[in-house]
């Protein structure tokens, strides 16, 4: 009895030293059926009183040999549950805001991964003072250590392939946070994965253009003029052009793209809950629909309405326009799914994205060239670069031309690349492989790929992480 | 087959000399009186045959870091009809094996060899558990059209019907048509083409006919050929040599001609050098001359070659400019010691020297050469696979100055 009794608390001592018992996940609402792999939610502990909230989710299989993928959404502002409940998450929520199901191309069906809601003030992330000024240099630098501390829990991980990946104005977040990591040899980094990423914001707005003019958006008239006054020798000049009559054109452009109520994160979808309004009194609090990773220069107006905003007495939410994430903040919102997931009572409600965040998010990089060119000259950390295509917020084309412009030698030029749908071989998309680097397009896919497109998504996802061929 | 590793017993009976042969003296002995009438005009004579590597590079490294692809194998060469050179291999996707999911590789180079273009991937089986095979790519210099052939379900793994399929580059190999499927016009006998290239016959009978040699199963193997009279528009089957004994399982020491490298001497005739793929005899090639345009492979034909050791191996030969090329791992039981061995009787004899390309591992080789400028007719190019110390390491292409010219 007293040599079973004993087993019993060295086996319990193990388990803490393994991992923090208290933030697992022992029961998730909205499942039918709880899961077979282990997955915790709690707080990562970094300096200045900053509490960065993560979801881990083990691989379903041999989580102790399976790599380790982090996890990034963008904005700035905005949360990676995102990413978790409607991307590429074990389980997906459903409209009803309440049922989860399981996801049969879940990313952790072959790596665990770690959605970490950055920066503080992002979902359920907070910081004790409350200031949530930041920006993109201290935001690398906050999730190293919040990674950091997350192999302090985690330690059986730190010996696992780890890989960063991440969305949209994850573009930003990650090449930044992968040169940091990338200095400190505990972690075995093995590459990144940035899908839609804002790399540049020149290339993004000049290559928009073309986007717009060759999908139907802008007129005949307007390209002539856009043609004529942004336009040199085949050179055109969209963004931050200094001749008066060209950014008229350009700011005709994007309203066409931005406010007319497409839906910018996909081109042929609708737009949820209908064309909005940039900004919507409901009440009680404002709403501003607002796409977040866009370059505030691009959009003066709109810069000064927000600021405006800020002063009004309501609570301002942002939400990315043409999605509808009621569901994910009423599930996430729930007491008993915040209680589930070891949120404390006095952690701010859930939203996708914070305006506060947003607001005071100091942009530190206009380009993430030389980021990108510190992580490929260590020639060991393989770098894939893939877009939805029918993306509008962080184009396919302006991408490409990113990836182009590293200069890096050509190794298989670009092609179809297919997928099994069900067992029909379909295209994906186009691959282009550089020496460590590698452009892929996902065919009719939007600004969430897994969403959008969830086996092709997957199947990228799988021969990415185990280094096979597109 | 491919399965490197395989050959391991017997001895080898080397020297013999020619003699077993065929005709075919005439032609070298015409050729001299005709240097000699014209002097230096000739070129080199033939004694003065020195080979020196000029150049040499890697065109595939395996292990996974181009397009993440496991292994590179079975490599092709040819020249193209604007006077460039066409590389091809198997891009093995997931492991060396022979079975599994493959890519078609190419480059092509524009400047005899020096430089080359990104790889291509021009065929994709997806994720298939057999999937394709190389194969042979022969070029029509008449309408200027190269065909690439090769194999589906080689190995009946997870699959019933295998199939020769074929693709086309009318632009000199930049762009490739959809392949298409010729089992309407050969049937699904099983077949591999080459590896190596094929063949247009330059010489009657048969002129201007594309011929493109292979094996069949291990089990039943032996060497066929595909034959079209019509530029590529229609395929059928001409010659074929069945290994003994027919239509039962090979076991070692029985005559199984394998995998084959075709070559039209200027009489007409067509030499097939193939593995011999059970040591029927010796640890040699087997060789086989078709006088009909490979419409049969006459068994009264057949030689073995006992001045090329080999321990079975898809192996490289070139006729140009009078003398016969070939290249192979130089063994009877190890692919290592890459050579380059030289005959001025049409393949009767081979010179005693011989050129050392690649002392360690070596497994497949190809030969072709360019023809459009002078100095054109000093080079020849081989594609093998080289390692320190497996075949499967990569895929390199040297360019071999045969008169020990820089």
């Amino acid at each position: 009895m007293a040599v079973v009794l004993l087993c019993g608390l060295l086996l319990g001592s193990v388990l803490v030293e393994a991992a923090p018992s208290g933030d697992e996940v022992i029961y998730m609402p909205g499942l039918a059926k709880q899961p077979s792999f282990q997955h915790y939610s709690g707080f990562l502990n970094v300096t200045g009183g900053k509490h960065l909230h993560y979801w881990f989710v083990a691989c379903e299989k041999n989580p102790a040999t399976s790599p380790l993928v982090l996890w990034m959404n963008g904005g700035p502002g905005c949360s990676s549950l995102d990413g978790l409940l409607t991307e590429h998450g074990p389980f997906l929520i459903q409209s009803d805001g309440i049922t989860l199901e399981y996801n049969p191309y879940s990313w952790n069906k072959i790596a665990s991964v770690l959605y970490l809601e950055a920066p503080a003030g992002v979902g359920f992330s907070y910081s004790d003072d409350k200031n949530y000024q930041t920006n993109d240099t201290e935001v690398a630098h906050n999730n190293y250590l919040a990674l950091k501390e997350f192999f302090r829990l985690f330690p059986e991980f730190s010996g696992n392939d780890f890989y960063i990946t991440g969305e949209s104005y994850g573009g930003v977040y990650v090449p930044s946070l992968a040169v940091e990591v990338s200095q400190d040899p505990a972690i075995k980094l093995k590459g990144i994965a940035v899908g839609n990423g804002l790399s540049s914001y020149e290339g993004n707005d000049n290559s928009l253009i073309f986007f717009a003019y060759y999908h139907g958006i802008l007129g005949s008239q307007l390209w002539t003029d856009l043609q004529k006054y942004c336009c040199a020798g085949g050179n055109c000049q969209f963004y931050n052009n200094p001749d008066g009559n060209c950014s008229l054109r350009v700011q005709e452009a994007m309203h066409d793209v931005y406010s007319t109520g497409l839906n910018i994160y996909n081109l042929y979808e609708a737009c949820a809950g209908g064309a909005p309004g940039e900004v919507k009194d409901n009440g009680d609090h404002v709403t501003l629909y607002h796409h977040g990773m866009l370059s505030p220069k691009a959009f003066p107006h709109w810069h000064k309405k927000m600021l405006a905003l800020a002063v009004v007495q309501k609570p301002v939410r942002m939400d990315p326009p043409c999605v509808n994430s009621t569901a994910s903040s009423t599930f996430l919102n729930n007491a008993y799914v915040r209680k589930a997931l070891n949120i404390p009572p006095g952690v701010q409600q859930w939203e996708v994205c914070s305006f506060d965040v947003y607001r005071a998010y100091g942009r530190v990089y206009q380009s993430m060239k030389d980021h990108y060119l510190k992580l490929l000259s260590a020639m060991k950390y393989r770098v894939l670069v893939y877009n939805g295509d029918v993306d509008m917020a962080c184009n396919f084309l302006g991408d490409q031309w990113f990836v182009d412009s590293l200069g890096q030698k050509l190794l298989v030029q670009r092609r179809q690349w297919l997928y099994n749908d069900g067992n029909i071989q379909q295209i994906g998309g186009f691959v282009k492989e550089f020496s460590n680097l590698t452009f892929l397009t996902i065919k009719g896919a939007g600004h969430m790929v897994p969403t959008d497109k969830p086996v092709a998504a997957f199947t990228m996802f799988s021969r990415y992480i185990q280094n096979a061929p597109f | 087959m491919r399965i490197p590793g395989r050959d391991s017993h017997g001895v080898t009976r080397r020297g013999g000399g020619p003699g077993t042969g065929m005709t075919w003296k005439a032609l070298p002995a015409m050729y001299l009186a005709l240097c000699a009438l014209l002097g230096s005009a000739c070129g080199a004579p033939f004694n003065q045959v020195s080979p020196v590597i000029t150049m040499e590079q890697l065109l595939w490294v395996s292990g996974r870091v181009i397009g993440a692809v496991d292994t590179y194998r079975i490599p092709l060469i040819t020249y193209t009809p604007r006077g460039h050179l066409l590389a091809f291999t198997e891009a093995r996707k997931y492991s060396s094996s022979d079975l599994g999911a493959k890519f078609i590789a190419t480059r092509r180079s524009q400047d005899g060899g020096y430089t080359w273009s990104a790889t291509s991937f021009i065929a994709d089986d997806g994720t298939v558990a057999d999937g394709l095979s190389l194969g042979a790519v022969v070029v029509d210099d008449e309408t200027k059209n190269i065909f690439l052939i090769y194999s589906l379900c080689a190995h009946y793994l997870k699959c019933s019907t295998a199939s020769i399929m074929i693709t086309n580059s009318s632009n000199d190999g930049v762009t490739w048509s959809p392949p298409r499927n010729l089992s309407r016009e050969v049937g699904t006998t099983m077949f591999e083409a080459g590896p190596g290239y094929g063949i247009q016959k330059k010489f009657s009978p048969s002129k201007g006919r594309l011929i493109v040699c292979g094996h069949g199963t291990l089990n039943e193997d032996g060497v066929f050929c595909l034959l079209s009279d019509d530029h590529g528009m229609h395929w059928r089957k001409g010659g074929k040599l069945q290994g003994l004994p027919f239509k039962q399982a090979k076991k070692m020491g029985d005559f199984t001609p394998d995998e084959c490298q075709p070559y039209e001497l200027p009489d007409g005739s067509v030499i097939i050098n193939a593995r011999n793929q059970y040591f029927y005899h010796c640890h040699c090639r087997i060789v086989v001359t078709s006088f009909d345009g490979c419409d049969s492979l006459p068994l009264e034909n057949v030689r073995f070659d006992e001045g090329l050791t080999d321990p079975a191996v898809a192996a490289g030969a070139l006729y140009k400019g009078g003398r016969v090329y070939f290249t192979n791992p130089s063994n009877a039981t190890h692919r290592v010691n890459l050579t380059l061995r030289w005959s001025f009787d049409s393949g009767n004899s081979w010179q005693s020297d011989s050129f050392q390309i690649w002392p360690a591992a070596s497994g497949y080789s190809c030969i072709t050469s360019l023809s459009g400028r002078v100095e054109d007719q000093e080079n020849i190019y081989v594609i093998y696979e080289k390692g320190r110390k497996d075949i499967t390491e990569s895929i390199a292409i040297v360019k071999i100055n045969l008169y020990g010219n820089l």
